[in-house]
């Protein structure tokens, strides 16, 4: 782009152009949904058919679970200062709102792990709060309705364990990654493809 | 009879304009980033930067990170007042 006079077209071409290209920042890549969503379906998965087998080791995944997300945490954090670093209101809100919720999974994550109590059901519920106040902010934050009807479908999961969750037992599991499934890990698919088209046409 | 005003002349500029309607939609942004977006080289954007502060439209802040210099940019009040005042003008002038 060079220092040049402009026509009155020209101008309101490059201010709907540059606005565009900076909304871009504001949108979410589906990434950070896609991996943490993975990570709990497999983790669910592993944990339940442990448990159908009569193995003792199952829940020991959300370790190995916990340990990952820090991983990611931290290569997610190295990655963001390498790229052109740039603060927009609203990114800046949701990623001290994303990283107490980061925070507050973990040690929910490793609390139950180790508490050596067998209530696992209710603490499923107590997670899926957790994510379904994350996705209902990060929804409405970055306008983003699957992820609210993601948070919606949490909210149902956690009530319905926390109401069944003696008669559900280890299927507790199941409805943890049925959760995962419909509120992370398909609103995340959708949101990386918006994300690529939305990218392609504001750099034209 | 409607009144027009002349364009900013320190915004009717392409590369001017290009910053300012970036920085008028973020917080802040890094050099790189601004230099990204507008796909202008390195030496121009920042002559363009240093004319658009020496206005008072955007503000330059020169920093360190992890012993690496950074520099962050970002639009003042009287910038966004400005960009406001130059959208209207446009405006007017298109509407005729």
């Amino acid at each position: 782009m060079k220092e040049t006079k402009l026509t009155n077209n020209e101008s309101l071409q490059i201010i709907e152009q540059m606005i565009g290209r900076a909304k871009q920042e504001e949108k979410d890549s589906g990434w950070g949904w896609i991996i943490w969503g993975w990570q709990l379906f497999i983790a669910s998965v592993f944990h339940y058919v442990a448990l159908l087998l009569g193995k003792k080791y199952g829940s020991l995944v959300w370790n190995v679970f916990a340990v990952s997300a820090v991983l990611l945490l931290a290569y997610s954090y190295v990655m963001k200062k390498r790229s052109p670093s740039v603060q927009t209101y609203t990114g800046e809100l949701v990623n001290k709102i994303g990283n107490a919720f980061f925070i507050s999974l973990v040690v929910m994550v490793v609390g139950n792990a180790n508490s050596g109590t067998n209530e696992t059901g209710v603490n499923f519920g107590y997670l899926l709060l957790l994510y379904a106040f994350w996705m209902y902010i990060h929804g409405a934050a970055y306008r983003f309705n699957l992820l609210k009807y993601g948070a919606f479908i949490s909210w149902a999961g956690a009530l319905a364990i926390f109401i069944w969750h003696k008669e559900l037992g280890k299927h507790v599991l199941l409805i943890h990654a049925v959760c995962v499934l419909l509120g992370y890990i398909i609103p995340g698919y959708i949101a990386e493809k918006n994300f690529k088209s939305g990218k392609s046409e504001a750099g034209r | 009879m409607s009144e027009f005003k002349d364009l900013d002349p320190l915004l009717h500029s392409q590369l001017r304009l290009a910053v300012i309607s970036l920085l008028v939609s973020v917080k802040e942004a890094e050099f790189t980033f601004l230099k990204e977006k507008t796909g202008a080289t390195a030496g121009n954007l920042s002559v363009q930067l240093q004319k658009l502060k020496e206005a008072g439209y955007i503000e330059i802040i020169k920093q360190f990170r992890d012993n690496y210099p950074q520099t962050i940019c970002k639009i003042t009040k009287g910038g966004v007042k400005a960009f406001e005042n130059y959208v209207r003008d446009l405006k007017q002038y298109l509407r005729e």
